[in-house]
């Protein structure tokens, strides 16, 4: 038989009250502020995207020319975001000119939105591969934070209604794949 | 009087066409690129040291090797050779690619947490130490009490340890 220890009594020191006033202080601040981190990074991915739709999008094109998406309603818009800088952007802008040109009366408008850009080496982009459709610089990232883009290039596909069908991360190569999406956002022949 | 005005009318219409023609010209001749051949590297790395890439997260521009941030170093030089200030030249970044190129956020709305947490933070873990400190500092008399007067059980316990103890002597 072996003899256990005694249990020797431990003074317990009751947690008082300031110490569970600090507790409550560590705890509630960090929640409070994961809590805020959650409503604003659930307000900048706006409401029209959880619904589908195209956020909304002005800008002004290098031209001058102001662009609203609510005024290309009952069309089909390409947005592209593309930018000087960026080596997959140039494997697609030809097929995206050529595109453009192929689709103009049909009810189709492409958009060009340049990203994080200078405006020299943008202009010399697009003289370079003869881009005709409106582009224009996106200050501030606005638009690119509101559609929630992941790098560049990045084409939206967005139908008559403003609901955005397609999303295509990394250049559109093909023709056939171009098309493809252009189908689903053609306006429908009254 | 008549003689000395038409002449003179003459030579008033003439200059407006001049006017007229030069502005026109200059109108259609593209806004040229300044040379920049006469600004050195160290004057653009001077501007661009309080700037950071955009793309990159914490890496600062007259470091940045990136092909856009070339493209920004070019601009700065371009408006350098134009005659623009370091804090034009910052301002024109700023509303091309937002605050961020600061490498700080700015003093204004829901930014102002960044600036204000870490102050907070510090303020409150340092209150907290220092009433811990205090509290291990200071004697609590219940605990001392029992340490200096240990209990019945403690004692039996010494007894018996004293006892085997004994034993092996």
């Amino acid at each position: 038989m072996t003899d256990t220890l005694p249990d020797v009594p431990v003074e317990s020191v009751p947690a008082t009250k300031a110490v569970l006033i600090w507790r409550a202080v560590f705890v509630l601040i960090p929640l409070v502020f994961i809590v805020f981190l959650a409503m604003r990074l659930g307000t900048a991915k706006s409401e029209h995207r959880a619904e589908g739709l195209a956020p909304p999008l002005e800008f002004t094109t290098f031209e001058g020319e102001i662009i609203n998406l609510d005024d290309l309603r009952g069309q089909g818009v390409v947005v592209n975001f593309w930018a000087s800088w960026c080596d997959p952007c140039r494997e697609e802008a030809a097929l995206l000119e050529k595109t453009w040109q192929r689709e103009m009366e049909n009810g189709i408008i492409f958009l060009g939105l340049d990203y994080l850009d200078q405006e020299p080496a943008a202009k010399a982009y697009l003289v370079e591969f003869d881009v005709t459709y409106p582009n224009g610089p996106d200050l501030r990232s606005q638009v690119a934070r509101r559609y929630g883009i992941q790098g560049v290039p990045e084409t939206f596909f967005i139908d008559p209604e403003g609901k955005i069908v397609d999303i295509i991360v990394g250049p559109i190569t093909s023709q056939a794949q171009m098309d493809n999406y252009l189908d689903k956002i053609r306006p429908k022949e009254k | 009087m008549k003689i000395r005005f038409i002449p003179f009318i003459r030579i008033l219409f003439s200059f407006f066409l001049f006017l007229t023609a030069f502005s026109v010209a200059l109108a259609q001749t593209p806004t040229p690129t300044p040379d920049t051949s006469a600004i050195s590297a160290d004057q653009v790395n001077a501007v661009a040291r309080g700037l950071w890439c955009p793309l990159c997260s914490g890496v600062r521009l007259d470091v940045c090797e990136l092909k856009a941030c070339d493209q920004m170093k070019e601009m700065i030089a371009i408006k350098l050779a134009e005659g623009a200030s370091e804090e034009e030249i910052k301002t024109y970044f700023a509303e091309q690619y937002g605050p961020q190129v600061f490498g700080q956020p700015p003093t204004e709305g829901f930014n102002w947490l960044a600036w204000i947490l870490p102050v907070v933070g510090l303020l409150g873990g340092g209150i907290f130490v220092w009433y811990g400190i205090r509290r291990m500092i200071r004697p609590q008399p219940g605990v001392t009490a029992a340490q200096d007067a240990p209990s019945a059980a403690a004692d039996d316990y010494s007894q018996k340890l004293e006892q085997e103890l004994s034993r092996y002597d």
